[in-house]
């Protein structure tokens, strides 16, 4: 239960947004710093929180900024950087546990002080970040970047959008490439941080039971950014034409094949039938009352997993299924009947509660999770919506089988991508 | 139903415990304001579980991923579809089987008395044929081959695999492709009627619910058949040698960096009470020494040694006792030998005591964060539970564990001669 929100504007561009619950034992901060996907920048995004986290002017090691944290009741601070859309968000988090329950009245400010000082007095030697420890970060990104292949489920993902988006910004990964990594030295990186604290857009978001009085006057004090003229980030493209689909095959290590098919949704999150998809994606493959789960895996046995899930940012829609490589083409086909069986109406009554009922269910759940509440919070200012869960639940109720089978007519496959394995000869 | 209420006064929560006649019990945790409320239907019947006393005395042994292929078959009903019913609900149902037990598992926000109703009659009713057995060997394959793909999890059963020569622990808990082919109906049936018995079996519940609404609900649900139930399972557990089973296990798949981990194996036998306080002990003693903020992280990690995946884990029960150190690193044997001296230099020089004193902190601090999570809750409550520990009564534990006795049960627990190594990485390394 969310009992009260409250946003301010305390800086340029630096929105505070308050909420309040009282039913957690913590309190949770989240920094968020909004910038645009691009090769330029991405991997300097990803390094610079790796370098945040070795130490700040205050707590010159890791041991001692660590050892700050166990003081803190064991408070977790992570510092990472998302991808939303095509958008690239730099996430500080901090969770302690309320003072009710520790014997520490002032908990909350001193985790303020702490996260200020990651961000804003981060360990510099003579007005640059450490060379030393620039190098051992690039090494563990770029380790980080290679691992990816390392899980085949993952990868396979991550293949399909790479080949489907080849240009546009979003096939662009989290933490970038090798190749930019490498150009990255404490001096550009340096420069441009301190580009990304004057120029971007930030939100800050407090979830917790205090006073919002105590919170915003804590953050007033001792959170505090230099600004400048702030940036502008386009909304995604997502008008792409898909002219002939893409097939992609790889062969690797693995034992069992990995298929992946990478659609257009055609429909915005701004436009009229956006729910409507996201059922149409529910109905397909939202779990295991879904229809590719109950015709591929439950009747046929071809498969453990299957499932299919959108991205709101990008309108694209996955399909992934872990299977037998000779089996590739009977399941493609089977995907592909079930998409036009609700092109042509087939969906029944039981298949639309039930995708209205997970859907509504995971928005009224949202509010049990401090973490996943901040983020949708974040994720709908994104959208430029006013949160507002009642009035998305009731938009939800009120789609009917014609609109979901109107948003289904509008998919395009663009490209499929297959995993399979190597065959090895025998020496003998 | 007999009705118990216990109050833990430093988390400020309340646990309703309830006793059926048939010897089930049925346990409510009150969340006040969460929306999701979540049931738990376990039994303590997992994958380490193969042999065991039948009727008559004799030994029956069964093959591997019995536990794990009875719970993909559970969910099979003789009309209609669980699945789908439960979501018709906005309840979503799961299970996962584990070591030594099995859990059925369901969350919703609307409809939770009567989704409660129907977890608890389809784990009673199974509805298992020859067919659907057959039909289900073909998604079990594909579980296990999805899982073969999966480095991290081959490294960590490459590592208890070098522990141990006979325990089960060593074995994956779906079994393997050939092990599920040997699986019929009818042991599958034989060990249903075994251990999915009420003595053996608890219902957990946490969210924003009544309680006596969850008794009564339970008390109605239950079958005639499954009241008169009264197996008490008799498990018999293979003798594990003191000393590891390998020194080391190495295998290739195609990783972009070596994957290890280290184990240590620990063959003394502890009461239950005992097991439970040590665990503390060398969970605060192995974060104290290779945590985050340990000195001996700060220098491996500043000379490359490792990266932010370094971790180490306890894991303790009835059956096995040991722990591990995971991560990926370019020099894994190099470490090996470092952790080994740090170790030793430990049992030598003793622990810092501030770090002792700031660790326990950690943990009580994580802990209380912990309530934040049903699942979380949920988790610590039923894993505990098998062990035969009440999770709510960590933080009295936890006050108890002296410096010295950290350090006495450390010198007893590592022992560095009988520990492994277990590597992945790619050809030509």
């Amino acid at each position: 239960m969310i009992n009260d929100i409250k946003i301010i504007e305390i800086d340029k561009n630096i929105k505070l947004h308050l909420i309040e619950s009282s039913k957690f034992k913590t309190d949770l901060i989240g920094i968020y710093i909004k910038r645009p996907l691009k090769e330029s920048e991405a991997s300097m995004n990803a390094v610079l929180t790796r370098m945040l986290e070795r130490g700040t002017m205050k707590y010159k090691t890791t041991k001692e900024f660590n050892e700050k944290l166990d003081d803190l009741y064991g408070a977790v601070l992570v510092s990472d950087v998302h991808k939303y859309g095509e958008k690239h968000v730099f996430q500080f988090k901090m969770q302690i546990p309320d003072k009710k329950y520790i014997d520490s009245e002032n908990i909350f400010e001193e985790s303020i002080e702490v996260l200020n000082d990651m961000i804003n007095n981060p360990l510099l030697i003579e007005g640059t970040f450490n060379e030393k420890f620039l190098k051992q970060e690039k090494k563990n990104l770029i380790q980080t970047i290679k691992s990816i292949k390392d899980d085949k489920v993952t990868y396979a993902i991550h293949r399909c959008i790479e080949n489907m988006c080849e240009n546009e910004p979003y096939r662009i990964s989290q933490n970038g490439s090798i190749e930019e990594v490498e150009k990255i030295n404490s001096k550009n990186l340096y420069e441009h941080y301190r580009k990304i604290l004057s120029t971007s857009p930030i939100d800050i978001c407090v979830i917790g039971d205090m006073e919002f009085d105590y919170i915003e006057k804590t953050i007033r004090k001792k959170l505090i950014f230099e600004r400048d003229e702030i940036i502008k980030i386009d909304r995604e493209k997502t008008d792409i034409k898909v002219n002939e689909v893409k097939i992609i095959e790889e062969e690797m290590d693995v034992t069992q094949g990995k298929l992946t098919l990478g659609y257009r949704t055609n429909i915005r999150y701004e436009d009229i039938n956006y729910e409507a998809s996201v059922l149409f994606a529910s109905i397909l493959g939202g779990g295991a009352s879904s229809k590719l789960f109950n015709e591929i895996r439950e009747e046929k046995s071809l498969c453990y997993y299957i499932y299919a899930k959108l991205e709101k940012f990008k309108s694209i829609m996955l399909i992934a299924a872990g299977i037998n490589s000779k089996d590739k083409e009977e399941v493609i086909e089977l995907i592909n009947n079930n998409i036009l069986k609700i092109q042509n109406g087939e969906i029944s009554d039981e298949e639309l509660e039930i995708a209205k009922k997970s859907m509504i269910s995971s928005l009224e759940a949202r509010s049990d999770y401090p973490n996943s509440f901040i983020n949708y919070y974040y994720d709908q200012t994104l959208t430029r919506k006013k949160i507002d869960i009642e009035k998305t639940i009731k938009k939800y109720q009120s789609i009917s089988i014609n609109e979901i089978v109107e948003a289904s007519k509008k998919i395009k496959l663009d490209t499929i991508h297959f995993i399979k394995e190597k065959v090895h000869l025998n020496e003998n | 139903m007999k009705i118990n209420e216990i109050y833990y006064e430093k988390i400020n929560e309340k646990l309703y415990v309830g006793e059926h006649e048939s010897g089930l019990k049925v346990y409510v945790f009150q969340k006040k304001d969460f929306s999701k409320k979540h049931a738990y239907f376990m039994t303590e019947y997992g994958s380490v579980f193969n042999s065991f006393i039948g009727a008559n005395g004799e030994i029956i042994e069964k093959p591997l991923g019995i536990a794990h292929f009875l719970e993909h078959k559970i969910f099979e009903e003789s009309e209609g579809n669980i699945f789908e019913k439960f979501a018709l609900l906005g309840a979503n149902v799961n299970a996962y089987t584990k070591f030594e037990s099995t859990t059925y598992n369901f969350s919703t926000v609307d409809n939770f008395y009567k989704a409660l109703k129907l977890l608890i009659e389809f784990v009673q009713k199974p509805y298992i044929t020859e067919e659907n057995v057959e039909k289900e060997k073909g998604i079990i394959e594909q579980e296990i081959k999805m899982y073969l793909d999966d480095p991290d999890w081959k490294v960590y059963f490459n590592a208890l695999k070098a522990i141990y020569k006979n325990n089960e622990v060593r074995e994956d808990i779906a079994g393997s492709v050939e092990s599920i082919k040997e699986i019929t109906k009818d042991d599958l049936m034989e060990c249903y009627n075994y251990f999915y018995s009420p003595a053996n079996m608890i219902v957990f519940v946490i969210g924003d619910v009544d309680k006596d609404e969850v008794f009564d609900t339970v008390n109605n649900s239950l079958s005639e058949e499954f009241i008169a139930r009264k197996t008490v399972p008799k498990v018999i557990f293979k003798e594990e040698n003191k000393n590891v089973n390998l020194k080391e296990m190495h295998e290739y798949m195609d990783v972009s960096q070596a994957k290890f981990i280290f184990g240590f194996k620990d063959t003394r036998k502890y009461s239950v009470k005992e097991l439970y306080r040590r665990s503390f002990a060398i969970k605060i003693a192995i974060v104290s020494a290779f945590g985050v903020s340990s000195s001996f992280y700060n220098n491996s990690y500043v000379n490359g040694l490792i990266d932010e995946s370094f971790s180490s884990e306890h894991s303790f029960s009835k059956y096995y006792l040991h722990t591990i150190f995971g991560g990926e690193s370019d020099y894994p044997n190099e470490l090996y030998e470092k952790v080994l001296e740090e170790i030793n230099r430990i049992k030598k020089e003793g622990f810092d005591l501030e770090s002792l004193t700031r660790i326990k902190r950690k943990f009580t601090g994580r802990y209380i964060a912990s309530f934040n999570s049903l699942q979380s809750i949920a988790s610590l409550f039923t894993d505990y539970y098998i062990k035969g520990i009440n999770s709510f009564e960590y933080l009295d534990v936890l006050e108890n564990v002296s410096p010295d006795y950290i350090k006495e049960v450390f010198d007893d627990h590592f022992d560095t001669d009988n520990s492994v190594i277990s590597i992945i990485e790619s050809e030509g390394e």
